[in-house]
């Protein structure tokens, strides 16, 4: 506040303060220490205002506020305990008292002492506006991650009265940022200006920590209250959506959207860049005989006049309705029996356990085919995975050759089930390729309804063409109809609702599943599976009775874009299944609380990184600090004769700056030796030999004793009158002989 | 005013090899012992006063009537003698009116009836030391009269130069107050001057002295006479043997640049002030008992010799502090510089093995 300003200058301040002070203070005191707070502030900008000139020392400044807070504190707990004050006041009147003063001193002291270090050093500017800064961002820091009823204290309020909080939330940033840009204006000189793009960043960070990042998460409070079950779905769709590599949920949004299916591989945010998800530990050596590792997160079953959705009444498609598991889930719907045999003596499936450890945030856990039980897993290292869970999954053992002989749906099935899962749209036209496809079948295999399934993957497999590149537009009707009785162009989605289309159309219980498909080569040798967004897939299931939902995945032959050109790093996924393996140190972090955004872990670990680089960065400053202090105390001792008279007077004065007295800017030596001479008259002197030797025409010769007895000397004299803390400081301090000359 | 650290006054020193900066100093010390013992309270301006006399300048003492500027130059004026008896007068005062006239100070040429020819008939300007007493209420006329005899230490009458002694010192007074009917001097003119002194009210302690002693002070000291000789050799052994560093050039010009960059500041320094300010220093040093100039020297003399040269902007404050704080940074780096690892510019001469002055550092 160098130049005189008008008083008006300084009320954003004082409001951005009081409104800072009570928002820090809200959550910890009363009504009378709220208002004690707000008085404080006002008093310490007044303080502050009054001794804006004061020429007191900064340490000096922050030594009193501290002494006067500790006073009161002390003061509280007195009369806290003493009996003739609650006499007095009465229990309640002391508690009032004792509260009020504390809340009145805290700001007024320690605001005062930060208000008048500002006007001194710039550098406090940036202190303070981080300071407020970091009060605000630490109350509206509950209100990341889409968390809008948070903080409480506000928003219940709102909502109360039925009212939206955004546009307060909104609203209140605006206004914040207005009020301290104003803030910043008034205090701007020009030795500032400098300095502002630091205050800039300080304040940009703090609101980069503060607000949300994008990644709106599952609203716990919202599913608890019951209220707005469709609001509970969308944001879990929405969830879905934001994060990565969850292709169903995306694409289902999508088609929900605009009709366009679409892989979630093209567009997903990363800029195409295939980056892991999760990697799956087997517990045993396993190959599935289709050759492809299908991790199922979600199913879409119910068609809805034009496509096929989740079942909204989950009542069906239960094995993939288990939310992450606190404890062991047993997977609900499960028809495959992991005990029966072929006939000729293979086994048809066999049981499995996985570990899931994931890297981005799911909103459902996914387990291979066909999961049976979720158990929770301790997170092996909770600044890499998300979160880890085990499954246990029956896997096939047969492929579906085997299987052609054997009929499809259940007999525990009501005809309304049969019905969701044969419902298709009303078109002849799938009949006819139904058709098409059964005629390529031998004679004897086409009475087989799993035959026949077969016979239409194949009919897909040879006349469809993967490209990812296409897009079908919004309007259709029928977006399957559109790409199957068009140019047959699409990727997988298209393909597995067209399977699914004509495998209901000959009476095949059939459905879409969403999840993640990795070439079981991928695997190698190893037991880890990398899991990438790329290998976001959507397939064709047909319910297969004593078997359950089986995939008959299509492959066309015919591809125009390669579905992954890039493959996964051996070594990469044999690192991270090595990571997901091992046990954390603290069993404590199991199923930590779903974890802040990367960007801000980043932000964490640069810092961490930034912090191991500069310890010993500081460390060797502080030594290289200490060992010029020595060596310019020390160098009369060995210096040539021709620079005695500087490096003693240097030595001199250095030990003078250990003991608190420096020659003020543009002084003159001769003052300054005026001040030390009372105590030490051989500063005198010493002063009178170095200015001759500099600008005079040089001096006598003087033998070194001479030198350091006269250096020795002053340092003597002159500590006699300094209290033992004050040279201890000094002589501790590394940075008293900076700028000292 | 800044109080300037006393240099004690120490006895002559039982030399054997001369310094040549020996003699200048003791006629430094006699004169700053008898003007102490004439005025009381008055020692700042005193050692100014020697410092001009030995730097061959000027002083203009603001001050008001009765604060002992007639006895301050009087006793300087009595201080001096001539050696070989010559009829200058050691002190002249002439009291400054509208009406006087150039000749009044200068001298008139008379018609001697005796030789039929014109005499030249020398003015009170024909002095060693002169008191122009209220030099404002003259009119420029005259005003310009005495500026020639300052600057060029000569009287031009009837188209005949005649020249002034070599000792020539001027004491001119002005009255702060009081300055209907005067006429300012202009500050082309204040720059002959080498210092402006302001003159305050004397401390209460030696304002009693100056009862207690008025009749001791009657008495001629006790100290003998300085020969104009002297001080006229003084000058030239000063401005010889005192060294001026290189550094303190840099400093001076510097600060001089400050100045004149200063957004307060209307007209900035001459460049002949600061050559001026050069033998001020050399004489400050000297008074010191130094022979070296010392960035002190620039610290005490700069707003004696820059603040009645500097115009400032109407309402900016005292020339004083802009001058000091103009000084500052160049001071600063003058002052820091002796920390730099450079040998002296020059080499040492050969110095007296006995000590001058107050001491250990010559």
């Amino acid at each position: 506040m160098g130049q005189t300003r008008s008083i008006w200058w300084k009320i954003p301040g004082i409001l951005i303060w009081m409104a800072a002070a009570g928002l820090a203070a809200y959550n910890f005191t009363s009504s009378v220490g709220l208002l004690a707070v707000l008085l404080g502030v006002l008093a310490a900008f007044a303080i502050a205002g009054q001794l804006d000139r004061l020429p007191i020392r900064l340490p000096r400044l922050w030594l009193i506020s501290g002494a006067t807070l500790g006073a009161v504190i002390l003061l509280g707990i007195l009369l806290r305990s003493s009996d003739t004050a609650a006499k007095l006041l009465g229990s309640a009147g002391v508690y009032t008292a004792a509260e009020f003063s504390l809340w009145l001193a805290l700001p007024a002291t320690l605001l005062t002492a930060l208000l008048l270090s500002t006007t001194r050093y710039s550098l406090f500017l940036s202190i303070e506006a981080s300071l407020l800064v970091g009060i605000f961002a630490s109350v509206f820091a509950a209100h990341r991650e889409g968390s809008l009823h948070r903080p409480y204290f506000i928003t219940d309020r709102l909502l109360e009265r039925n009212w939206d909080p955004l546009p307060f939330f909104l609203g209140f940033g605006a206004a914040l940022g207005v009020l301290l840009v104003i803030w910043l204006l008034s205090r701007r000189s020009a030795k500032r200006t400098l300095l502002d793009p630091l205050i800039l960043m300080a304040i940009i960070i703090g609101m980069f920590l503060a607000l949300p990042d994008g990644k709106v998460r599952q609203l716990n409070a919202w599913a608890a209250s019951g209220s707005g079950d469709e609001k509970r779905k969308a944001e879990q769709e929405k969830g879905g959506g934001g994060g990565s590599g969850k292709g169903g949920q995306k694409q289902q949004e999508k088609e929900q959207n605009g009709g366009r299916n679409q892989d979630p591989d093209p567009s997903n945010g990363s800029g195409g860049k295939n980056f892991p998800v999760a990697v799956v530990n087997l517990h045993d050596d396993y190959t599935p005989p289709y050759g492809m590792f299908y991790f199922r997160q979600d199913a879409l079953s119910t068609w809805n006049g034009k496509r096929l959705i989740r079942d909204a009444s989950q009542k069906l498609d239960t094995d993939v309705g288990v939310p992450f598991p606190a404890e062991a889930v047993e997977v609900p719907m499960r028809d495959r029996a992991d005990t029966e045999r072929q006939p000729n003596g293979k086994r048809l499936a066999h049981r499995m356990r996985t570990t899931v450890a994931l890297m981005t945030p799911h909103s459902k856990p996914f387990a291979l085919i066909d999961a049976a039980k979720f158990e929770p897993a301790t997170n092996p290292d909770p600044k890499r995975f998300e979160r880890a869970y085990k499954t246990e999954s029956i896997v096939l053992d047969t492929d579906f050759s085997d299987l052609l002989h054997r009929p499809v749906g259940s007999e525990k099935w009501s005809p309304e089930v049969w019905q969701h899962y044969t419902q298709v749209p009303d078109d002849p036209r799938y009949r006819k390729i139904a058709d098409e496809a059964r005629q390529l079948l031998p004679p004897h295999l086409r009475g087989m309804v799993l035959a026949q399934a077969l016979a239409i993957k194949f009919w897909l497999d040879k006349n469809t063409t993967y490209d990812l590149g296409v897009a079908r537009p919004n309007d259709e009707a029928d977006p399957v109809a559109g790409f199957l009785f068009g140019d047959r162009r699409g990727y997988c989605v298209h393909l597995a609702h067209s399977a699914a289309y004509l495998f209901r159309t000959i009476g095949l219980p059939s459905r879409v599943s969403v999840g993640y498909a990795v070439d079981a080569r991928q695997r190698g040798s190893g037991s880890a599976v990398l899991i990438r967004n790329g290998d976001a897939h959507a397939w064709p299931e047909i319910y297969v009775k004593g078997l359950g939902w089986v995939v008959l995945d299509i492959t066309p032959e015919k591809v125009a874009t390669p579905p992954q050109q890039d493959k996964a790093d051996p070594e990469l996924q044999r690192m991270l299944g090595e990571m997901a393996r091992q046990t954390p140190g603290s069993p404590k972090e199991e199923n930590p609380p779903p974890g802040d955004g990367d960007v801000r872990k980043a932000i964490v670990e640069t810092l961490q990184a930034m912090g191991r680089m500069l310890l010993p960065l500081a460390a060797m400053t502080l030594v290289a600090l200490y060992m010029m202090k020595i060596w310019r105390r020390m160098e009369p001792r060995f210096c040539t004769e021709a620079r005695l008279p500087v490096s003693a007077y240097r030595s001199a004065l250095d030990s003078l700056a250990d003991l608190g007295f420096r020659r003020g800017f543009g002084a003159s030596r001769e003052h300054f030796a005026e001040s030390i001479a009372a105590s030490a008259p051989e500063f005198d002197e010493l002063t009178q030999i170095h200015l001759r030797h500099s600008l005079g025409a040089g001096n006598k010769p003087r033998s070194r004793a001479v030198y350091l007895a006269l250096s020795r000397a002053v340092a003597r004299k002159v500590a006699n009158g300094v209290p033992f803390w004050r040279r201890a400081a000094g002589a501790l301090h590394p940075l008293s002989w900076w700028k000292v000359s | 005013m800044a109080s300037y650290p006393q240099t004690p006054v120490t006895p002559e020193p039982q030399s054997q090899a001369i310094h040549p900066l020996a003699a200048p100093y003791e006629t430094a010390q006699i004169l700053r012992r008898r003007l102490r013992v004439a005025i009381k309270g008055r020692d700042e301006v005193i050692d100014l006063i020697i410092t001009a006399l030995f730097a061959d300048g000027h002083v203009l003492l603001e001050d008001y009537p009765g604060s002992g500027k007639t006895t301050l130059a009087k006793a300087l004026g009595e201080s001096v003698t001539d050696a070989e008896g010559q009829h200058i007068a050691p002190f002249r005062r002439v009291q400054f009116t509208p009406d006087l006239l150039p000749s009044d100070v200068s001298g008139v040429s008379i018609f001697d009836v005796s030789t039929s020819r014109f005499e030249f008939r020398p003015g009170p300007i024909f002095a060693h030391v002169l008191l122009a007493d209220e030099i404002n209420r003259t009119s420029p006329k005259v005003q310009s009269a005495m500026l020639e005899a300052m600057a060029e230490k000569q009287v031009t009458v009837d188209n005949h130069t005649y020249p002034l002694d070599a000792f020539f010192f001027v004491v001119a007074t002005q009255n702060p107050r009081d300055l209907a009917g005067t006429y300012p001097l202009p500050v082309a003119q204040l720059d002959r001057f080498l210092f402006k002194i302001n003159m305050d009210y004397i401390a209460r302690e030696a304002e009693i002295d100056v009862l207690a002693t008025r009749k001791v002070r009657r008495s001629p000291p006790a100290e003998r006479l300085v020969t104009r000789d002297e001080v006229v050799d003084a000058r030239a052994a000063m401005e010889e043997h005192v060294r001026v560093d290189p550094r303190v050039h840099t400093c001076l010009v510097d600060t001089a640049r400050n100045l004149r960059a200063h957004k307060k500041v209307l007209q900035g320094l001459s460049t002949r002030s600061l050559v001026l300010m050069i033998p001020a220093l050399q004489a400050v040093a000297l008074l010191n008992g130094r022979d070296f100039v010392s960035s002190q020297d620039i610290e005490y003399l700069a707003p004696f010799v820059f603040s009645h040269r500097l115009v400032i902007a109407p309402g900016a404050g005292d020339t004083r502090t802009v001058v000091l704080e103009c000084l500052k940074g160049p001071l600063e780096i003058l002052t820091r510089s002796t920390m730099a690892n450079v040998a002296p510019a020059q080499s040492p001469p050969a110095l007296p093995s006995q000590p001058l002055g107050n001491g250990q550092n010559w």
